[in-house]
């Protein structure tokens, strides 16, 4: 996939983030001569993507795109994705795999989950986002600034990230790309996870609201 | 009780601080069973019928709330972890951007820990 990132857009520079794994995501992102960022343990994901956050923050990036580097986005639609954001009409720009497109469709439980937050989100914002938890993204300096805050979670971005920024008065903007299949095993195992996962989402939300003045507040700073 | 703490202290697992608090509780619950009729008194208060259940009562609100506290500590402490880990994984980045390791210097960047 590097090989892939590199070849399609030269001009920009990549960073890889290494979440204390012990394969050799290190070496192999070292050999491509992008940069490296390893954690020296496991912190969980929406940690790692933060790292990638401050690092951007660091080197004064103006805009940000996230991948996951499993294979499950197309390269190619980085520029659909950058596009938006670079000219102005929305701050982050979410790749969506359900915008016009039936070809993946999860298994009913989660189909539920999904649906249940979807409604809970639109309820909030007013704005429907059909793909909170996607792991693609291009941002600008705003998003980066909050992301890099307290308030970002350690497991899994989803609604309430999105309710949060929405407080900030961050536009958002979902943008159709195509998603495969995962080529590593799912994270979630164990019949106890999903509902597990609605409860902490159900009560991150309810927080997020909560701190609705507070990120309202802090909206002329970013 | 008090050896327990003693040993762990001198083994360095536990701090200072907090064996002074353990101890304190251990002095505190002889001081309850010394006033016993303290106890009696507080008991008609609550309107328990054995000292007992006084007992039991405020113990275990007082492991409740000891619980609740170390929560906090421990999610404090995750946080900080957290943010070092993060840090110390940038600020390496950023001293290989400037210093880029040799080609042939073998020794890998020590901030892996080995399982």
């Amino acid at each position: 996939m590097l090989p892939k990132v590199k070849a399609r857009y030269p001009e920009m520079p990549v960073l890889v983030v290494d979440d204390g794994s012990q394969d050799q995501t290190e070496a192999i992102a070292q050999a491509q001569q992008v940069a490296v960022v390893s954690h020296p343990f496991n912190l969980g994901y929406g940690a790692a993507i933060q790292t990638g956050y401050k690092y951007a923050l660091e080197k004064q990036c103006h805009y940000v795109v996230q991948m996951d580097a499993d294979g499950q986005h197309e390269v190619e639609d980085v520029a659909l994705l950058v596009q938006p954001v670079k000219q102005g009409f929305c701050d982050l720009a979410l790749g969506s795999r359900f915008l016009n497109n039936a070809s993946y469709r999860p298994a009913w439980p989660r189909r539920v989950g999904i649906r249940f937050f979807r409604g809970i989100t639109k309820l909030i914002t007013g704005q429907p986002i059909t793909d909170p938890t996607s792991g693609f993204q291009a941002m600008n300096r705003r998003v980066l600034q909050i992301f890099t805050g307290r308030h970002f979670p350690d497991d899994y971005p989803d609604a309430d990230v999105l309710v949060m920024l929405n407080f900030y008065g961050i536009s958002i903007q979902e943008i159709p790309v195509r998603m495969y299949a995962s080529t590593t095993r799912s994270m979630h195992h164990g019949w106890w996870r999903p509902f597990f996962y609605m409860a902490k989402m159900c009560f991150s939300l309810l927080i997020t609201c909560s701190l609705k003045g507070h990120f309202r507040r802090r909206r002329s700073s970013v | 009780m008090v050896s327990i703490i003693f040993y762990l202290v001198r083994k360095r697992r536990l701090r200072e601080e907090y064996a002074l608090f353990w101890i304190g509780c251990g002095i505190l619950m002889l001081g309850v069973i010394w006033f016993y009729q303290g106890l009696l008194f507080v008991s008609s208060l609550i309107g328990s019928v054995t000292p007992t259940t006084t007992l039991f009562l405020f113990g275990f609100i007082f492991v409740l709330l000891l619980c609740l506290k170390i929560s906090v500590s421990l999610s404090q402490l995750k946080t900080q972890i957290k943010i070092l880990a993060q840090e110390v994984a940038l600020l390496t980045t950023y001293k290989d951007e400037h210093h880029p390791p040799e080609p042939g210097d073998s020794e890998k960047p020590c901030n892996k820990l080995t399982p």
